[in-house]
C-alpha cells in the first residue's frame, strides 16, 4: 500500500488502516456468480470463433453475404421455378404474355437444343 | 489446456485476460479471485452498501469478460479500467438514489449510541465511522479517497480511472480528507482515541 509521505499525519491513517484491514469481503454466492458469467462468457467466444475457422474465399464470402446455405436453396428453387415457366409457361401466364410477343423467331425455342446437339456430335 | 490456478499467480492481469479470451477456463478463475474482491470493495465503499456492490460487480466482471477478446495490450492496466467501470457503475446508481431524494448530506448525524457502542473491536468502529463519514463527502472526493488512500494507488493512476488531471486528483483528496477531519474529529474519543495522540 502507498502512503502519503509529502504530508504529516493528519490522524486519519489509523482510520485508513482501519478500513484497509476491514475490507469488505464478497458473498463467495458472488464470486460463485461471477466466474459462471465468466465461463458462460468465455463458451460464447468460442463458438463464433468456430465458425470463422472455416477456410474463406470468395465462395464462402459469396455464400456469408447471401445468407448461408439456406438462402442458396431457396435461389436454386426460384431459379428452376423461373427455368420451368420460362420453358413451358402453365395457360395462366401464357395468358397474361402470349407466345407470339416472346417469340425470338417463328420456331418455338428450344432450349436443350444445344445440349442435343454436344450428344449426337459427342 | 486447463492449468491449475496457482499455475497461474505469476500471471499479470493482462496475461490472464489473453488466456481467458483463448478459453482457458482456469485464466477465468484466476481472474475472478484475483480481482471480483477488489471490484467487490470498491463498490461498497462508494456506494456504502453491500447489496448494491455485489450487483455493481457483477456487471464491472461481465464487461470485463467481454472486452477481454477486443482488449488492446499496454494501452491500459486492467486493474484501472476496472476501477473506472466500477465507479461509473457506482455513479449511476448514487444518481438514481439522489434522484429518488435520498440527500445524503441530509442525513442526520448518527446517535452517539450507535454501533460502535456495542462493537468489540476498535477497529471495526473506525472502520464503520469512517466509512460514514466517506458517504458524506461529495461523490468525487470520496472516490479519490478511497482510491489513494484505502485502496492505495498513486496519484497518476487515480488521474487516468478518474479521466482528470494529477493536480485535481491532489485537490480532490486534500478537501476531502479535510471534511473527513472535520466529520470524524467529535468521535476520537467515543473511538478510542486518545486526546494527545
Amino acid at each position: 500500500m502507498t502512503t502519503d509521505k509529502r504530508k504529516p499525519d493528519t490522524g486519519l491513517e489509523e482510520y485508513f488502516a482501519a478500513a484497509r484491514d476491514a475490507a469488505p469481503l464478497p458473498p463467495g454466492d458472488l464470486l460463485a456468480r461471477i466466474e459462471a458469467d465468466a465461463l458462460a462468457e468465455q463458451a460464447a467466444l468460442a463458438r463464433p470463433r468456430r465458425a470463422g475457422a472455416v477456410p474463406s474465399g470468395l465462395w464462402a464470402d459469396l455464400r456469408q453475404a447471401l445468407g448461408g446455405w439456406p438462402a442458396f436453396a431457396g435461389l436454386a428453387a426460384s431459379a428452376c421455378v423461373g427455368l420451368w415457366i420460362g420453358v413451358s409457361p402453365p395457360a395462366s401466364v401464357a395468358g397474361l404474355w402470349p407466345a407470339s410477343a416472346a417469340e425470338l423467331t417463328g420456331d418455338t425455342l428450344d432450349p436443350v437444343s444445344g445440349f442435343d446437339f454436344v450428344l449426337v456430335e459427342g | 489446456m486447463d492449468m491449475p490456478l496457482d499455475a497461474m499467480n505469476d500471471q499479470t492481469d493482462e496475461a490472464l485476460l489473453a488466456a481467458f479470451a483463448k478459453g482457458e477456463p482456469a485464466a477465468a478463475r484466476a481472474l475472478t479471485a484475483r480481482l471480483a474482491p477488489r471490484v467487490y470493495a470498491h463498490a461498497a465503499r462508494l456506494l456504502g452498501d453491500t447489496t448494491e456492490a455485489e450487483d455493481v460487480a457483477q456487471e464491472a466482471m461481465l464487461r470485463l469478460w467481454r472486452i477481454a477478446p477486443d482488449w488492446r495490450s499496454g494501452e491500459a492496466q486492467v486493474t484501472t479500467w476496472l476501477y473506472r467501470v466500477t465507479a461509473n457503475l457506482c455513479t449511476d446508481r448514487l444518481r438514481r438514489r439522489s434522484r429518488a431524494a435520498v440527500d445524503l448530506a441530509s442525513v442526520p448525524e448518527p446517535a452517539d449510541d450507535a454501533a460502535s457502542a456495542t462493537l468489540r473491536l476498535q477497529d471495526k468502529a473506525r472502520g464503520a465511522a469512517l466509512q460514514e463519514a466517506l458517504m458524506r463527502l461529495p461523490e468525487r472526493q470520496r472516490q479519490a479517497v478511497v482510491l489513494r488512500h484505502i485502496e492505495g494507488l498513486t496519484n497518476p493512476e487515480i488521474a487516468r480511472i478518474m479521466d482528470i488531471g494529477p493536480r485535481a486528483v491532489e485537490s480532490l483528496t486534500a478537501r476531502g480528507k479535510r471534511g473527513l477531519e472535520l466529520l470524524l474529529s467529535g468521535r476520537r474519543e467515543e473511538l478510542g482515541f486518545d486526546d494527545d495522540d
